[in-house]
């Protein structure tokens, strides 16, 4: 459903990714790891056309999707996340997902100027879809807060209903767990394996390969921009050329 | 709920109808700074939705106040027509010019997008000194009409203050809704974020044009309007910088982030004038004192209000008010709670 072929990226002199070709298909829960630096989040920056490639591009659904805008990208159902969140400061909660969810693009400009029922009925449609997702990832009583007051734990699964309310069909996940404790780790796997059983892609950069043993299929390595191996969560586990990416030279560490 | 959002509106409404009679009956007063008032309200209410709702700077909008007059201008003098026709055409003049330079400009961000909008703001400016054959020169434009309807013509500042506020009381509603709606929060979304916001499929560039174009609309109908409304005349000193940045000193000073804020802004900083001239005269000070003492002390205010309190005096309110709740002061607040 969703394929690299051939992408490099670099800025000016630094290469930060090297001829990455990855598939991820329908349905499918895929892992992305590597030490900082190895160029995950650029390849999430490309995958969603942030950064454009300097080689290569990126086919979804059997279309290409190489240069299009984000926000087109997002409305074909290809969505990511931030490592850092971004939650809209100046929206509660609540509105914070509202204003990802698709039907919003829909009303004409001059019509949430002058057309007050029809915008009291799709407010209201909005508002109960962006319900939906706050619940599923258990923010629903926090609604009306403002989305700044919440922990950055609640931000993060904050994130996570902002880009369900996008309707996508595949979800890219830049370090959901960085920085939260275990519980908070716990509560997030089971959201993403909520969304999983949605039929929903996920592709999940991780560090935590405890949390990703249990969720993903499969699990691809990057490092310094190539990617080094592709396997099962145990075939990874004991590979050399993964910890050595990681750790460095000392063999027998465990991860 | 909406019952306190209907009382104070009510109440709203009454006492800008008052105020003809308050002035004329009561305190002895020219009515002229309250009908000014009325057009500095939709301007700096326009300009809100793009400063404070959108987050994008623009130090140009008193240009498209220009534009609006001086099109609803030049059509009355040059091709005698009514006011009914001027106005709706210098509003359009509006969504032309607001849409020809808001898709370059917006391209630009934080200072390139300021600069940008200065430059319009003078360009405009000096094009209305210039284009002597169209538009007078620096004398401007004379001899434009009052607005008839059938028998009736409004030619006393009385009956003008009405037509104004009238359509500055609508601008507010209208806004209000309208920075409340779907759209209206998408805007808040780019406000905070432009690349997320980006991400969560929400056109960031397109929707940034279509503000910016409702916002110079605007604008330009209270210029169209205000050339009916000025003793039947109007000239390029009334459309220069000062114009602008007064404009977005009403913004600061009222609370960027509040379209009843950006109103009473407008309305404490266009009276404020008159206040200055009442003080000059019981210190016995001539024309030119106060002149530069205006000055002086909009340079202070601005200055003042950005440093200390980017939110306005309506913005301590913000902190107070929850969100959801809607009254007559309903911040869009939902930063606090």
């Amino acid at each position: 459903m969703l394929q690299v072929r051939g992408v490099s990226c670099r800025f000016g002199g630094l290469v930060a990714l090297d001829n990455i070709s990855l598939e991820v298909k329908r349905g499918e829960l895929v892992g992305l790891m590597g030490p900082n630096g190895a160029g995950k989040t650029t390849l999430f920056n490309i995958i969603n056309n942030l950064v454009s490639p300097t080689t290569g591009g990126v086919w979804f659904e059997e279309e290409e999707i190489t240069g299009l805008p984000p926000h087109e990208i997002t409305r074909r159902g290809l969505v990511r996340t931030f490592q850092n969140v971004r939650v809209f400061e100046h929206l509660n909660v609540l509105e914070n997902v509202e204003v990802a969810v698709p039907e919003n693009n829909k009303t004409g400009f001059l019509q949430n100027i002058f057309a007050f029922s029809k915008i009291r009925l799709s407010g209201r449609f909005i508002k109960d879809k962006a319900s939906e997702c706050l619940k599923m990832v258990g923010l629903a009583s926090f609604s009306l807060r403002s989305s700044s007051s919440l922990t950055f734990g609640q931000q993060r699964l904050l994130g996570i209903a902002r880009a369900l309310a996008c309707k996508p069909k595949i979800l890219l996940l830049d370090e959901p767990s960085a920085g939260l404790n275990r519980e908070e780790t716990l509560a997030l796997s089971r959201v993403i394996e909520k969304i999983h059983q949605k039929k929903i892609a996920i592709f999940i950069i991780e560090h935590d390969i405890e949390m990703l043993m249990s969720l993903v299929q499969r699990i691809i390595v990057l490092d310094k921009g190539r990617k080094i191996m592709e396997g099962t969560p145990d075939e990874i586990k004991g590979e050399e050329k993964v910890l050595k990416a990681y750790f460095g030279r000392k063999r027998g560490c465990p991860i | 709920m909406k019952r306190s959002f209907l009382f104070e509106w009510i109440v709203f409404i009454a006492a800008i109808m008052a105020v003809p009679f308050i002035f004329k009956y009561v305190i002895s007063y020219p009515l002229e700074p309250a009908l000014r008032a009325g057009f500095f309200v939709m301007l700096a209410v326009s300009l809100t939705l793009v400063v404070g709702l959108a987050g994008q700077i623009s130090l140009g909008h008193g240009a498209f106040f220009g534009i609006g007059a001086y099109t609803a201008a030049i059509l009355a003098t040059k091709l005698g027509l009514p006011a009914f026709l001027t106005i709706p055409l210098g509003t359009i003049a509006g969504v032309i010019t607001g849409f020809l330079i808001g898709y370059p400009v917006l391209k630009l961000k934080s200072y390139y997008l300021a600069l940008a909008t200065l430059v319009v703001a003078i360009a405009v400016y000096e094009f209305f000194k210039a284009a002597d054959a169209l538009t007078g020169g620096e004398m401007g434009l004379y001899n434009l009409p009052n607005i008839r309807a059938g028998n009736f013509e409004l030619y006393s500042p009385f009956s003008h203050y009405y037509v104004v506020w009238i359509f500055a009381l609508l601008v507010i509603f209208l806004c209000d809704h309208f920075s409340k709606s779907p759209v209206g929060k998408k805007l808040k979304a780019l406000h905070s974020d432009e690349e997320a916001a980006e991400c969560v499929g929400i056109d960031v560039f397109w929707t940034k044009v279509k503000v910016f174009v409702l916002s110079s609309t605007i604008a330009a109908f209270a210029g169209a309007l205000f050339a009916h409304c000025s003793y039947g005349t109007i000239y390029p000193g009334e459309f220069n910088v000062n114009l602008s940045i007064k404009i977005i000193t009403m913004v600061v000073v009222g609370g960027m982030y509040s379209i009843y804020g950006a109103a009473a802004g407008a309305i404490v900083i266009s009276l404020l004038p008159e206040v200055i001239r009442r003080l000059g005269d019981f210190f016995h000070m001539d024309l030119t004192q106060i002149t530069h003492i205006n000055d002086i002390v909009f340079g202070i205010i601005l200055i003042v209000f950005m440093i200390f309190s980017p939110k306005g005096i309506l913005g301590k309110k913000e902190e107070k008010s929850a969100s959801g709740k809607r009254s007559f002061l309903p911040f869009w607040g939902t930063g606090s709670s």
